[in-house]
């Protein structure tokens, strides 16, 4: 097994893994978001978009034939709302290792390397999100020293017809 | 004792708001070490308000008052949801600041206002983060109806 840095010709195989990422969680929790019709495509386009930037990094987990099986996706933010001290801020977006590579270590290293990308750029402070109903993810993420920190909550509103989502 | 009424922010009221922001980011620096707030932090937030103001298409302050006393503000803001997920936008529950001395029931009425103005804008799912360790808040947002949604986590690679 190899870990590297994604190239731009992997971003569809990256997408693939991320709509496997979201079945788990939608498995998890159906109230967690669902894809649009079209995700898998718009998000390859993201993965792209973040593969050409300096400010992003993904690595891949290649296996012995050569596949994508697991990615981490690694970002630089301002974590902190503007009118605070502002401190720039790593933020790991997702991480998923497909079932058959799970618990040899593989999502660790990923995240191992995630950290050092952040290091080498200076940063010390890192987020991640991780589903609240996710009891695995949760204490893979507690086992790499992660401490929560805040509980996002969610509502719904009245409003419940997301066809009309794109008419403002 | 009179009823809690809100209305949208203007100008003239980000000075008093600011009062409010300055003395609640304080108070959530004891929960959250990463939200200090800077040495020019009221100037920057009433800045930021200002554009929060202008931008009223995606952007909302409301304010709760009673008998012309404001008792407290809400701002909630329009913004993207994850690429390639449903929503496409989400609301976020972006500050709601009470005055602690004359706080009951504000944040109930706060709070319909701006569920009302994410309604009106055909935004369905809004979501509001809320420090573990602040346990009046966490209280107050679960017998509101929120659910929990997922934990931020947070490292500290200082001493790699």
């Amino acid at each position: 097994m190899l870990i590297r840095p994604a190239r731009l010709d992997e971003a569809g195989d990256i997408a693939e893994l991320w709509m496997q990422l979201v079945d788990y969680h939608r498995a998890l929790d159906p109230d967690l978001p669902t894809p649009e019709p079209d995700g898998m495509q718009r998000y390859a386009r993201f993965i792209l978009n973040l593969l050409k930037r300096d400010d992003a990094m993904v690595y891949v987990l290649i296996d012995r034939r050569g596949r994508v099986g697991g990615y981490a996706l690694g970002m630089i933010i301002d974590l902190v709302p503007e009118a605070f001290i502002q401190e720039k801020a790593g933020f790991i977006a997702d991480v998923y290792i497909e079932p058959s590579m799970r618990s040899q270590g593989y999502g660790r290293s990923l995240v191992e390397h995630l950290f050092s990308w952040f290091h080498a750029h200076n940063l010390t402070l890192i987020e991640c999100d991780v589903a609240s109903k996710n009891a695995q993810g949760i204490a893979f993420w507690q086992h790499l020293s992660g401490r929560p920190i805040m509980t996002r909550l969610r509502f719904s509103t009245p409003f419940r017809d997301a066809h009309h989502d794109d008419e403002l | 004792m009179s009823e809690i009424l809100t209305r949208e922010a203007t100008r003239s009221d980000l000075n008093y708001l600011g009062t409010l922001w300055l003395n609640n980011a304080d108070l959530q620096a004891e929960f959250d070490g990463r939200f200090r707030p800077a040495e020019d932090g009221l100037m920057r937030w009433m800045e930021w308000a200002q554009s929060w103001l202008a931008n009223g298409l995606y952007t909302v302050i409301v304010v709760a008052e009673r008998d012309d006393y404001v008792l407290g503000y809400a701002v909630g803001q329009i913004e993207a949801g994850r690429p390639g997920m449903l929503p496409e936008r989400v609301g976020r529950i972006r500050e709601m600041v009470i005055d602690q001395h004359d706080g009951e029931g504000v944040g109930t009425v706060l709070l319909d206002a701006l569920m009302s103005w994410f309604s009106d804008r055909y935004v369905s799912v809004v979501l509001a983060d809320v420090p573990r360790r602040a346990s009046v808040q966490q209280a107050f947002w679960r017998s509101v109806g929120a659910t929990v949604h997922t934990d931020v986590m947070y490292f500290s690679l200082g001493d790699q």
